[in-house]
């Protein structure tokens, strides 16, 4: 049984085939010249040549850290209907400060709707089938216009998203790629409206820039399931990524922090990445990258991503100067614990320089082997997960602990969406967190699933 | 007047997090709210209160409740349109220009997003000198101005006017309204005389916004420490430098109630700190001794970038440098203390000027 790992960065592509005890069969690098995966066929023919038996590769793992905006600009026609069910006309319209190429190259047709709910999941007002028929026959959509609608508290009550997406399979038939705003978690309708919408907007084109892929792995005789890294470093189908492409835009760093602790062989410590003139210091705790939400600016706005925390020090020209090593120490002491440090990993295709002047008195210092494919080889390994972040109002016979129980089952749901076997899947940070300001029943729950491949 | 363009307004919210102490919610959707506002309407006229006439009819405007419901309902204008409009009538007086209520989070940003849309003035007053939870922590309170005639309004279209005995009952009678109206509403507040906002507001507030945010973004553009900038400006002390290593939230009561503990580093090597918040940051000790307490301001900033951490936004691991600002000397009168001082907010000591408790653990180390 291997894995093959294809990790696409912005100059190179690394390829590698391993199998699950991180015994490595081959590993390549080839810098980007035209579509990153343009060179699929001559790295299978090498790895043909080199005697690896394809057909025992029964998993493709596809890492892309790919820029969205090159994505949108090669694409032709992009256009997307955004929908907007509330109680307030005219306020905001959204893709409000997005980047100009962006907004050049997304057809965008904004609808808004008589609806929503309150924060207690009651709703403002019914949706009227009317009013929907009236605005969505004025709108005259493209045929390959996609939809993203946007609910007020829809992480609470996520009714209406649903109606609509029903309305819209109805009317423009089962084929169209529909994104519902409750699925990126969110409290904030603006920025959960711009991640449906550039969700919507990648949805048209993800699927072409993998079109190929599967046809040439069956042509070598490779029938395995296809999956993607998603921000946090956990995977996800290939059939479940191409309806999230938002979810797949920044893995590189979890995939190189998880890679760093298989290959260094510690479940804890702290990664220092060095890759593309730029350092990124984080942590793995227990295998796992540590995560944190953190608002991040996507093609201009701004938008609530799970991805790791990571101290980010730019633009290192003078390679391992003392400044930098400094700055380096600095950034590890934010991550290690009072007492016990941590060892401190280096990996990335830049990283010896820096890690043969890096000294410690306290803590182990690790360069492993093949730290230039950290990426690849964490993102083979990582489990398959899904997670969800919902809002519940607490009432008599409602709870806490039946409302933390109702958001891991939707999380569990999720990670078997996402391919995970429902035997294996455990659960990972249940967060919760009230909101401030009003005395309330309302709970913020964010919940994490994973498990193996199915 | 001056005009208010776009990189004032970024400036300003950077200023009105900082002020916010922790809390007063996200500004970010007030931010965009008053560039969206600028773009449609042009540049924001800000006037100093000096430019206001002595019997001029001035509001406050803002959000009342939960930031987190605010920025779901997506507000438009109409809400505080309508809200301005029923309390000209009742009082029946134009109104001439608006105020923030506070300086901190989302409400510093709601008037200048407001004012344009109501093609009003804005004037550079406020009414707390930083941000504080309830509607009668304000300045005019001391001098014993109402908040009512008030006037709250949702999306919906519901418009309540409320006139109240004092302003604890506007308080109550507002905020539970606030609950049933779907958690957030927009106000129009404390209306009253040009001199009455003179004597008894806060005067250069959205100034003083502005100084901040722009000190910390030229620092950083010439590579000079933005705390120590901000500091200068604001006249107040580093208290302490640590690492968040510990962060209890309590969740049962709704607030953002909760404690966090953070281990000293650098000069503060082997001391702790301990940092209670309630929505706002509110006092903070060591183990010998108390550094700063409500209603002086305490600020968390982000040790490499000098911008302000919310209360929300504590994280285990994060490096701070925690500072401590006075607050303006009418809210160390005894009433002022009273209204929002450690008694309060059920905090069992003796407030103490944030520069006597300096100068003391001086004189101690």
């Amino acid at each position: 049984m291997l894995r093959l790992g294809i990790d696409v960065g912005k100059q190179r592509v690394d390829c590698i085939v391993m199998d699950e005890k991180i015994r490595m069969f081959y590993v390549s690098t080839r810098s980007v010249i035209k579509h990153p995966l343009s060179g699929m066929k001559e790295i299978l023919e090498e790895m043909k040549q080199q005697g690896i038996r394809l057909s025992d590769i029964k998993q493709v793992i596809i890492s892309a850290s790919s820029e969205y905006e090159e994505g949108l600009r090669e694409s032709e026609a992009v256009h997307v209907c955004a929908i907007r069910i509330g109680s307030s006309q005219n306020s905001l319209p959204p893709f409000y400060e997005v980047t100009d190429i962006v907004r050049e190259t997304v057809q965008l047709t904004c609808v808004e709707l008589s609806g929503g709910h309150y924060v207690d999941g009651s709703p403002i007002q019914d949706l009227m089938m009317n009013e929907w028929n009236e605005k969505m026959d004025r709108a005259a959509l493209p045929e390959h216009a996609t939809f993203a609608v946007t609910s007020a508290f829809s992480p609470v009550n996520p009714e209406h998203e649903q109606t609509v997406a029903q309305w819209i399979q109805k009317k423009f038939g089962e084929g169209r790629a529909i994104t519902l705003s409750y699925e990126f978690g969110s409290i904030g309708l603006m920025e959960r409206e711009n991640a449906a919408i550039l969700n919507a907007a990648l949805s048209s084109v993800i699927p072409s820039l993998f079109q190929n892929v599967k046809q040439v792995l069956r042509q070598y005789d490779i029938h395995a399931g296809i999956f993607l890294s998603q921000n946090d470093g956990f995977l996800m189908t290939y059939e479940r990524a191409i309806s999230y492409p938002i979810r797949t835009l920044h893995s590189r760093i979890a995939n190189s922090l998880r890679g760093a602790s298989l290959l260094a062989g510690r479940e804890d410590c702290i990664v220092v990445i060095v890759e593309n003139k730029r350092l990124y210091i984080g942590m793995v705790e227990e295998g796992i990258p540590k995560l944190r939400w953190s608002k991040r600016d996507i093609a201009g706005m701004y938008m609530h991503v799970h991805i790791p925390e990571v101290v980010m020090i730019d633009n290192i020209i003078h390679g391992a100067s003392d400044e930098v090593l400094e700055r380096v120490y600095q950034a590890t002491q934010r991550f290690q614990p009072p007492y016990e440090p941590l060892p401190i990993v280096f990996v990335g295709n830049e990283c010896s320089e820096i890690a043969g002047r890096f000294h410690e008195p306290w803590a182990e210092v690790i360069q492993p082997e093949y730290f230039s494919y950290a990426s690849a080889i964490g993102a083979c390994m990582a489990p398959v997960g899904g997670w969800i972040e919902r809002m519940y109002w607490l009432s008599e016979g409602t709870g806490k602990t039946q409302v933390i129980e109702k958001a891991a089952a939707e999380a569990i749901k999720e990670a078997i969406l996402a391919g995970a076997e429902e035997r294996s899947i455990a659960l990972q940070s249940v967060k919760v967190s009230p909101l401030a300001y009003v005395p309330n029943q309302a709970l913020r729950i964010q919940v994490r699933a994973f498990g193996n491949f199915a | 007047m001056r005009l208010l363009g776009k990189q004032e307004i970024e400036d300003i919210a950077v200023g009105a997090a900082l002020l916010g102490t922790g809390g007063g919610g996200d500004p970010y959707i007030g931010k965009l709210m008053a560039l969206q506002a600028i773009e449609e309407f042009g540049p924001i006229r800000l006037l100093s209160i000096n430019e206001v006439p002595e019997d001029a009819l001035v509001v406050s405007s803002g959000m009342m409740g939960a930031p987190t419901v605010m920025v779901e309902k997506a507000p438009s204008g109409q809400e505080a349109k309508k809200a301005f409009k029923t309390l000209e009538q009742y009082i029946g007086k134009e109104i001439f220009a608006t105020y923030p209520i506070e300086a901190g989070g989302v409400n510093s940003m709601l008037p200048l997003a407001l004012a344009a849309q109501l093609g009003l003035p804005v004037i550079d007053v406020d009414g707390m000198g930083r941000a504080f939870p309830e509607l009668q922590m304000v300045t005019f309170y001391l001098d014993g101005i109402a908040a009512s005639p008030m006037v709250i309004a949702d999306e919906k279209g519901n418009v309540n006017l409320l006139t109240t005995i004092d302003n604890v009952w506007a308080e109550r009678i507002a905020r539970a309204a606030t609950i049933q109206m779907g958690g957030s509403v927009m106000f129009a507040i404390y209306p009253m005389s040009g001199r009455n906002l003179k004597e008894s507001g806060i005067h250069n507030i959205l100034q003083l916004e502005e100084g901040i945010g722009r000190t910390i973004r030229l620092a950083k553009e010439q590579n000079e420490n933005p705390i120590r900038e901000v500091l200068n400006l604001t006249k107040g002390f580093e208290l302490f430098n640590g690492k968040v290593v510990d962060i209890h939230r309590k969740t049962e009561t709704g607030f953002a109630r909760g404690t966090a503990t953070l281990e000293g580093i650098g000069k503060n090597k082997g001391e702790k700190l301990q940092l209670r918040f309630q929505n706002e940051h509110l006092i903070a000790t060591t183990e010998q001794r108390l550094l700063c307490v409500t209603p002086d301001l305490i600020a968390v900033l982000d040790e490499e970038t000098g911008l302000p951490i919310t209360t929300e936004g504590l994280r285990y691991g994060a490096r701070t440098v925690v500072a401590g600002i006075p607050c303006h000397p009418k809210w160390r009168t005894p009433k002022g203390i009273a209204t929002c001082g450690p008694g309060y907010f059920g905090y069992d000591v003796e407030y103490t000027p944030v520069e006597l408790l300096v100068k003391k653990g001086a004189l101690l180390g």
